[in-house]
């Protein structure tokens, strides 16, 4: 928007008019102009237009951050007390109201007549409901200028390769919807050929709809999932009660309340803090630094079941800590700690039962008896092999590949600043603190008062629900529902494959690769990780693991192999990627830093398939320790 | 203080109270762990699981079922390892009483809590003597033992036998249990009938060839259990039980008779059955002797089974022509073990 149509606004305007302006300004102001024109419209009725003189002051520093100002024309300083920051003619200041500090931490003067556009703390809810990442945008707003740092432009995804991509996908998506129509009726017309009887061909049609559905990305994954309960109970193919089994596993309540404790620990703000608070004390050594972020993706692996999660906290953290440290764009100071940042957050994933949103549901196709075995602590103990293999290797070749001679020289100014923006722990970071220490001691003595780890989770849930840590606008929303219902879905399709016998008949047919789970385990782990990494470059994670483990999981039964094996390794082998397209957290993460020259990506990348070499070597190194725990 | 604080206040003195009394509760609640060495594909498993629940239904126990299924995969390598995650279970969980459940339990699992302090065993259809697991001598340890009911067992094959039928064979699988009931059988006195042969298969090709061989050998068979049967020497897997039993019907002239409700649910003519029922409801009772009225194990007597039960399959019966006594089709029909 031109200055000069703002000339108007000083004079007599009618309503429309100004409101449409104020719009104009808002959809035109960095930041939030990547929200919806919906959410815009929203907040329209509760923003204003203000003229201030030269000399007023918009804000002083302690004054409570109710507002946050978009400077249209006019020019603004701000101070710190004792030295000025920066003048501003175009803008936002007064970010710390979208960050939650409790005030305003410098002084903001109008230098000349000026015009600001007020959006109170109110409004800006409304913007961070389907936007949260433009919190770290205005944090980093607020930071830069600190820093007196430049923001960094933000790049424009690449447009063309997604336009080319989703073109691809429409032909594809043709050829599943033909798929999805045509086989159930050769299914169904070739009735009389097969072996099976009408109600196990009925259910085999089924099984090839969700999976042709899933596979070809026709919709979202819950939905073939919830056609499926629909047809396997209209069609009376199993009891109700077995096809809705999912819904009343333990693996619901786990899931939810997970979800639950994930979204009061992100949306608390201790995660943030508790990452700033550790920085400041890390010592002031090159390999100090690369460690401490490692060690940080797999601190919060447990605690946020989500990687993009993850991604979204730990990416503005590692390029501040990139400007921070002073190492160079692209280098290989920069990219050790990019490296050292994702693989800390994607390699450990599955050796948490909270690590991963696909862990729950592997967890909820588990029998009974080994749900009750598995619990957290458990879960752990077993993958603790596969974890000492991947931390030490991952880390010894963070380490040997990015030596280098950058000295790192961290401005432990930024993170007073930023821990001062914070300001003292509020109370709902004291309740997501409380709930954390609960839900660990909780698990970790499970064997005193025998509650298993997915009530203490669903217990610490009600307390967050009781005090009102997690509103109940949050608990519909923050809670990955439609995920849930897919796992649940899935769990009960796993169970109609045992029910009807199929899992006995698939491993006859594939008895040449399933006896190998009972012969020679080595060569069954082979075979799955080269037909898994395969699979990967054309069917998505979450439909591998739904997949494969309905399959092998009641097949490992069938040949006296702890089923939570046969998952464990889908789970591992479903995240390996080595392209960028095959990763939605590599995607993510690289969105998230918002400069695709602060780390080599190709180097990036060869690393990560490095690191998948890793993971497969930690499973084979994995099979000693299963067969003396009695696993294998 | 202000009404908001006020309201934050009692909700975390409730909260407090609340996950105080669940806590404590969950803490005092005697832990009973049943141990099969089965799983619950196998009958005999539900059925005893299911005497269990009912007698301990109105208890405030928490009871959790492992099943080591030692008869789908009967392998000395997959029992000792069954045998470790089953003794891992107990050494996590802690349970104030093993239920265990058929010999491997004892065999690979009791056996090694003998004399804990913390533990108190309960054995269960138990074909083995107790020196074989140091039972003898163990302080800590009751149980039911599992006998098959040969008495009975020979009044039933008199009553169907003419007066010329008076051989009996015996097949089985060479399961280390099946090996303990050979024993047994052979040295129970089946006067006036006679014993002809007790045949342990390893495979199903060893069990056509008894089977086909013996057609003129014997007057009746004798089946017990055929749950670990290989494929043939060339494949080692494990044979369906069902197919095992349904072949043999089909194939056989000889009315088979069999010793648990499994052989006529698998396809068989006829069992006299040791009582799942009773040796499910007998462990259990001795549970909450235990636990309730704090009654030691080495005070408690081991018993043998008293009971059996009577399964029926109507259209073999005809099939072989064999008049059972009305009484023995109504307790199989009182007891839904009329197929």
């Amino acid at each position: 928007m031109s200055e000069l149509s703002y000339q108007k606004i000083d004079s007599e305007i009618s309503v429309t008019d100004l409101q449409s302006r104020l719009a104009e300004g808002l959809q035109s102001a960095p930041i939030i102009s990547s929200c919806q024109p919906a959410q815009i419209a929203r907040i329209l009725p509760k923003v204003t237009f203000k003229n201030l003189d030269s000399g007023d002051n918009l804000f002083s520093i302690g004054d409570p951050a109710d507002n946050l100002y978009l400077i249209i024309r006019g020019n603004v300083r701000l101070d710190d007390g004792s030295k000025d920051l920066c003048h501003l003619s175009y803008g936002f200041v007064g970010e710390e109201t979208v960050v939650d500090a409790p005030g305003y931490i410098s002084n903001a003067t109008v230098n000349s007549p000026t015009m600001v556009i007020i959006i109170p703390k109110g409004s800006i809810e409304i913007l961070l409901e389907n936007n949260p990442n433009i919190k770290s945008e205005f944090n980093m707003s607020l930071l830069n200028r600190y820093l007196k740092k430049k923001k960094s432009k933000v790049e424009v995804t690449e447009a063309g390769n997604i336009d080319s991509r989703k073109s691809n996908q429409g032909l594809i998506q043709s050829i599943g919807w033909v798929l999805t129509i045509l086989l159930p009726i050769l299914i169904f017309s070739l009735e009389k050929y097969s072996v099976f009887d009408h109600l196990t061909n009925t259910f085999i049609a089924i099984f090839f709809i969700i999976t042709i559905m899933s596979v070809f990305d026709l919709k979202a994954l819950f939905i073939p999932g919830m056609l499926s309960i629909l047809m396997l109970t209209s069609l009376h193919i199993v009891p109700p009660s077995l096809a809705l089994s999912g819904f009343t596993s333990d693996y619901f309540f786990m899931g939810m309340s997970i979800f639950g404790l994930s979204a009061v620990m992100l949306k608390s703000g201790i995660i943030y803090r508790f990452l700033l608070f550790t920085l400041k004390y890390v010592p002031p050594y090159k390999i100090a630094y690369p460690f401490y972020i490692f060690l940080m993706g797999l601190f919060f692996t447990p605690i946020i079941p989500s990687t993009s999660g993850t991604v979204g906290i730990m990416a503005p953290i590692f390029k501040n800590m990139v400007e921070a440290l002073g190492y160079k764009k692209g280098e290989k100071a920069a990219t050790q700690l990019a490296v050292a940042t994702f693989i800390g957050i994607t390699a450990f994933g599955s050796a948490f039962i909270t690590g991963k949103a696909t862990n729950l549901i592997v967890f909820g196709m588990l029998p009974l008896q080994v749900r009750e075995q598995f619990t957290s602590a458990y879960w752990v103990f077993a993958s603790l092999i596969y974890l000492l293999v991947t931390f030490i290797l991952n880390l010894a070749f963070i380490f040997i590949l990015y030596r280098n001679k950058e000295i790192p020289v961290l401005s432990k100014e930024q993170i007073e600043v930023q821990l001062k923006i914070l300001g003292p722990l509020s109370k709902r970071e004291w309740e997501a603190l409380v709930g954390i220490i609960i839900f660990i001691v909780g698990v970790i003595t499970t064997s005193i008062h025998n509650i298993g780890a997915s009530w203490i989770a669903y217990g610490v849930l009600m307390i967050f629900l009781a005090l009102e840590s997690l509103s109940q606008k949050e608990f519909e929303s923050e809670i990955n529902w439609s995920f849930l219902i897919c796992g649940a879905t899935m769990i009960g399709v796993a169970k109609t494959i045992s029910y009807l016998g199929l899992d006995q008949w698939i491993g006859n047919q594939i008895a040449w690769m399933s006896s190998y789970m009972q012969t020679n385990f080595v060569i069954f782990l082979a075979l799955l990780s080269v037909g898994i990494f395969l699979m990967r470059f054309i069917i998505s994670t979450s439909t591998i693991v739904i997949i494969l483990s309905a399959i092998f999981i009641p097949l490992s039964q069938l040949y006296g192999i702890n089923p939570w094996i046969v998952g464990f390794i889908i789970l591992n082998l479903s995240d390996l990627f080595i392209l960028p397209f095959q990763s939605g957290a590599y995607f993510n993460f690289t969105e998230l830093c918002q400069d695709k020259e602060i780390f080599n990506q190709k180097s990036m990348l060869a690393f990560n398939a490095l690191s998948c070499i890793f993971k497969v070597l930690a499973l084979f190194a994995s099979i000693p320790f299963w067969k003396w725990l009695g696993l294998l | 203080m202000k009404k908001s604080n006020l309201n934050y206040l009692f909700t975390i003195v409730f909260i407090l109270c609340l996950y105080c009394f669940l806590l404590i509760v969950n803490v005092n609640r005697p832990r009973v762990l049943v141990l099969h060495s089965y799983n619950t594909d196998f009958s005999w498993v539900t059925d005893i699981n299911q005497s269990i629940e009912r007698t301990l239904k109105d208890k405030p126990y928490s009871t959790r079922y492992h099943y080591m299924d030692t008869k789908r995969h009967p392998s000395q390598e997959y029992k000792e390892k069954a045998g470790i995650a089953a003794r891992n279970v107990i050494k996590d969980w802690k349970p104030d009483v093993i239920i265990a459940v058929d010999d491997n339990a004892q065999e690979w699992v009791a056996k090694y809590f003998i004399n804990d302090p913390e533990v108190n065993i309960i054995f269960t259809g138990v074909n083995g003597e107790l020196d074989d697991y140091g039972y003898d001598k163990a302080n800590n340890v009751t149980g039911i033992l599992e006998r098959i009911p040969y008495s009975n067992l020979k009044e039933v094959f008199l009553q169907l036998a003419d007066s010329k039928q008076k051989r009996i064979l015996h097949i089985s699988d060479d399961s280390e249990t099946s090996q303990l009931i050979d024993e047994e059988l052979n040295s129970f006195p089946w006067d006036p009938l006679e014993l002809t042969e007790s045949i342990e298969c390893k495979t199903f090709e060893d069990w056509k060839k008894a089977i086909e061989k013996y057609q003129d050998k014997a007057d009746f068979l004798l089946v017990t259990h055929y749950h670990t049967i290989k494929r043939s020497a060339a494949d080692q897997s494990i044979v369906d039980p069902k197919e095992i039993m349904e072949w043999t019907m089909k194939n056989s002239k000889l009315p088979a008779m069999g010793c648990w409700g499994f052989n006529v649910e698998d396809g068989g003519m006829m069992a006299v059955a040791v009582s799942p029922y009773e040796q499910g409801e007998l462990a259990a009772k001795m549970a909450v002797d235990i636990v309730d009225k704090k009654i030691k194990p080495i005070q408690i007597p081991i018993v043998t089974n008293r009971l059996y039960v009577i399964y029926l399959r109507e259209e073999l019966l005809k099939k072989y022509n064999m008049q059972v006594p009305l009484m023995y089709e109504a307790f199989a029909r009182a007891t839904n073990h009329y197929y």
